[in-house]
């Protein structure tokens, strides 16, 4: 007999509520006849003997109790799916059908070297032989018909009435070169005729006179006496049924764009039945979101599930302007990818409306079975009543690392971090669930980069008890920030939590009531209006303490219409895992344009006067003090801590408070004067690498021992109107709080410059 | 009959790993295996950072990982394996530090590498116990 070993797995469908606001639990179990749910407040997350231990208090809520287990699928693949309430789009008589397609994976399987990590091996097998670019087929009832490459051949396919019929062109489509398809389908005439015709286009791999490209063409015989399926009508994938459900099947993996629909065979007695526009909005804001608009008069306009990336480059893409916002027609396309997954769509499990005596606090939704357990963490919101501390968790780039891979994946994985991954065992379960897809490091089955990230599937990096590969004994994103949620609890201060979705729709609002806003230990991802708002908490008498590393760093942006969606397209400079084709690099959801945000006219270092400098994952090192941190204004934060005492040589992630990724003060890239430089990091190794976007051509000696540069640095800065940021330049640093019971100088340092920054008065009053 | 670019790229791939095997065989000394056992997570000295980048950084099929078994461990070794559950196939020593799980990580690879290249190696943890944890 064989013993299958339990899993429960689940998501929410957004990261944070208030009281009186509701959270919908959807979960799927494997091997699980029935899972008990309860509430936990989680305290703290990292599990070893050296922290406190994982920590949770169970919290009575209405939704506790035991549920059925079920399983359900969690299908990837992206497409379009158009409602035709009328059956316009059911059969084909006499239909002429045009699609521009710009394959990237046409024969199902990738060869080389992807991205900065050498990734080189696809955890998720060989993609489907059969790729959709549109149509109803339905291959369990061999009904419909669509247009697809069959192992990269153009093909269209159909049932006569009796069998499955096929008609393909003879040779396979080459890989990342445009083409227009054409399919004419003269019922009338018992005549299918269908063309390939390469485009010539900027984008395409090999130029137009190089290229083996040609024009392709076949007919065959047709009975017109067509089967109609009951599958919904696809651009970029069919669909299949399970249960209520029309998942996706033989996804592609591309662009395609341009398509129109014509019903009639002579050229001058067309009728269009359909003509998407891919570049064109709904919206007056022109971003293009989830809908997709039919210019014909049956306005047949369709929806984006799983979320295909929009704004890329179109056939008629000229080179010229990269905003799809200006030049729509040159950004007709979408590119599809048979492993995205932005939506498991799974069943609400249970509902948790936030009572209104609810503390402010990280919780999660703890699912247990004999032997399985899973939790899904969420944040409750504020009330009416507030904390003078915020603590702004980086959501964002939790959805940024969200399932990440690499390590199964790239070659360069163990380089990049300079030692052996050390995997954890969930990591293992990973991988066993493809179907939860990748993190927006990762690149795609097609070898594209990944640009958005979801909360709507499994996340198992988000579990509290989850460990990094990329550090010994690594905390990062949820369990190195419940190290904060921990201390503050240690030394009884209270706090509400922000997400960077809330902060990026609320702005500065969300903070004007607090004294204290802290970060989490790796805020890296943020919008603009996350960094207009913190500017404006500074400027308006707020306080600041940036606990983390490699922070404010690159642009996401989050979904206006759906909250839960993120995106983080890359640039071609600077650090990046990978990098979006030029085209294709502005988000759709914001109108911003992709990259660092110290090359678009908003440094880090002027926010929290330290920005990224360097990482390196062999170990981390102690801070020591400087001039500055003698400075009378600066007493405050060294109360209790000798003159010459070294901070911080210890901690969970690599033995000290300083390392992984480090930020340095850096005036020339808007570090404030007044700024003082209170410590530095200790020696760092060559391990530690200055960052690219630092290295403007390739040099050697950019490690710790011979560039300056590389170093973590902790300032304090005093801003006119009693604001002030206190930063200290290191992921590393929060892992280091909980030392020897939080008896060390990196938790009273900490503790003393938010005591201090909890009292009203200027810093440059000395109390 | 006109080669392909797939053979192109394989006779390039072949000219580099020669060179690159040669310069590797005569980097791994005794001296920089003793550099990595006293020290897996480094300091190293440039010959050691070489050597270790150049084993860490081969190709990811069948390459060594560390698995974490335990919150405060033990560790074991595993090998990226397609197909096997978790992706991983276990090797069936377990240590008590994870810089021992490196350093068993690096005698694996340093024996496999000397025997690739036709010289004597030392032995190294290797038996697989196939299940993941």
């Amino acid at each position: 007999m064989i013993n299958h070993p339990q899993k429960i797995f689940g998501y929410s469908d957004r990261f944070a509520a208030r009281p009186g606001e509701a959270l919908s639990f959807h979960v799927s179990c494997e091997f699980v006849a029935n899972y008990q749910a309860s509430l936990v407040r989680l305290r703290h997350g990292y599990t070893g003997e050296a922290g406190p231990g994982f920590l949770e208090t169970a919290v009575p809520a209405d939704f506790e109790g035991t549920y059925r287990g079920a399983w359900f699928v969690c299908q990837p693949g992206s497409y379009v799916e158009v409602p035709d309430e009328f059956g316009l789009l059911a059969a084909p008589d006499d239909f002429l059908i045009e699609a521009h397609i710009f394959p990237t994976l046409p024969l199902g399987t990738r060869s080389g070297h992807f991205g900065a990590y050498h990734v080189t091996q696809n955890s998720f097998g060989e993609s489907s032989g059969m790729q959709a670019v549109l149509g109803n087929w339905c291959e369990a009832t061999k009904s419909g018909y669509a247009l697809v490459l069959d192992q990269g051949k153009p093909t269209f396919i159909w049932n006569d009435g009796v069998t499955t019929e096929k008609l393909s062109l003879d040779a396979a489509v080459e890989a990342y070169q445009w083409y227009t398809l054409r399919v004419r389908i003269a019922t009338s005439e018992g005549k299918v005729h269908l063309e390939q015709v390469p485009v010539v286009n900027i984008m395409n791999r090999l130029a137009a006179l190089k290229t083996a490209s040609a024009t392709q063409s076949a007919s065959a015989a047709i009975s017109g006496r067509w089967i109609t399926s009951e599958a919904p009508f696809r651009i970029g994938a069919l669909a299949r049924r399970d249960g209520y459900r029309w998942l996706a099947a033989s996804a592609f993996n591309g662009k395609i764009g341009g398509i129109t629909i014509w019903r009639g065979v002579s050229e001058s007695a067309q009728d269009v039945v359909a003509a998407w526009h891919f570049g064109r909005s709904v919206r007056a804001d022109g971003l293009l979101l989830g809908d997709v608009v039919d210019r014909s008069p049956n306005k047949l306009h369709g929806h984006c599930h799983n979320t295909p990336t929009r704004g890329v480059a179109s056939h008629r893409f000229a080179g010229l302007v990269e905003d799809f916002r200006l030049v729509p027609d040159e950004y007709d396309a979408i590119h599809f990818h048979d492993d995205d997954i932005t939506d498991a769509e799974w069943p609400a499990a249970f509902t948790f409306t936030i009572p209104e005596a609810l503390p402010a606090g990280v919780y999660a939704a703890k699912l247990t079975s004999e032997d399985a357990e899973y939790y899904i963490p969420f944040f409750v919101r504020a009330g009416q009543k507030k904390a003078e501390i915020a603590v702004l968790f980086s959501t964002a780039t939790y959805l940024a690392y969200a399932n990440d891979r690499i390590p199964f994946e790239a070659n360069g994985a163990e380089v990049i971090v300079s030692h052996t991954p050390i995997i954890d065992r969930t990591d293992l379960t990973l991988q066993d669930h493809p179907e939860f897809g990748r993190s927006c490091y990762e690149i795609h089955n097609d070898g594209s980069g990944v640009v958005f990230g979801s909360l709507r599937r499994p996340i198992l990096t988000l579990q509290p008890k989850h460990r990094a590969w990329f550090q010994a004994e690594g905390v990062w994103g949820l369990p190195a920030d419940l190290c904060i949620v921990h201390w503050l609890e240690t030394i009884e201060l209270g706090f509400d939590p922000i997400t960077d979705e809330d902060l990026d729709r609320e702005g500065f609002e969300l903070l004007r009531d607090y004294k204290v806003v802290i970060t989490g230990s790796h805020p890296e991802y943020v919008t603009r209006n996350e960094i207009a708002a913190i500017d404006q908490f500074c400027s308006s008498g707020g306080r600041l303490m940036y606990l983390g590393g490699n922070g404010f760093f690159a642009t996401v942006s989050f979904d206006p219409e759906l909250r839960s969606l993120m995106e983080l397209r890359r640039s071609d400079g600077g650090t990046r895992p990978h990098q979006s084709p030029f085209g294709d690099r502005r988000h759709t959801t914001s109108g911003e344009s992709a990259g660092l945000w110290r090359n678009k006219g908003l440094p880090p270092q002027r926010l929290v006067g330290v920005g990224f400098a360097a990482q390196g994952f062999d170990s981390c090192t102690y801070f020591q003090r400087l001039e500055d941190s003698h400075n009378p204004m600066a007493r405050f934060v060294f109360e209790g801590i000798g003159a010459d005492e070294q901070i911080g040589g210890f901690g969970i992630m690599g033995g000290g408070a300083a390392g992984a990724e480090v930020d340095c003060y850096q005036p020339v890239l808007g570090t404030p004067p007044q700024t003082l430089l209170l410590a530095t990091s200790g020696p760092l190794s060559d391990a530690y690498l200055l960052a690219a976007e630092e290295v403007y051509e390739s040099i050697q000696g950019i490690g710790g021992t011979e560039q300056p540069g590389v170093r973590a640095d902790i300032v304090l800065c005093p801003l006119d109107g009693g604001g002030a940021f206190f930063s200290v330049g290191s992921i590393a640093y929060t892992a280091s709080l909980s030392h020897n019971k939080y008896d060390n100088n990196v938790s009273r340092m900490t503790g003393n410059v938010l005591r201090r920054f909890l009292q009203s008065e200027a810093l440059d009053v000395v109390l | 009959m006109m080669r392909t670019i797939e053979q192109r790229m394989t006779e390039l791939n072949c000219v580099f790993e020669r060179r690159f095997t040669a310069r590797l065989l005569a980097d791994l000394t005794d001296d920089v295996a003793a550099a990595y056992q006293k020290s897996p997570l480094g300091p190293h000295d440039y010959n050691t950072v070489r050597v270790v980048r150049a084993l860490g950084g081969a190709h990811i099929h069948d390459k060594e990982v560390v698995i974490s078994l335990g919150d405060n461990g033990p560790w074991g070794i595993g090998r990226i394996a397609l197909g096997k559950p978790g992706n991983l196939a276990r090797l069936s020593e377990t240590f008590t530090s994870y810089e021992d799980a490196l350093r068993g990580v690096f005698s694996i690879r340093r024996q496999a590498f000397l025997a690739r290249s036709g010289s004597p190696g030392e032995a190294g943890p290797s038996g697989e116990v196939g299940a993941t944890p």
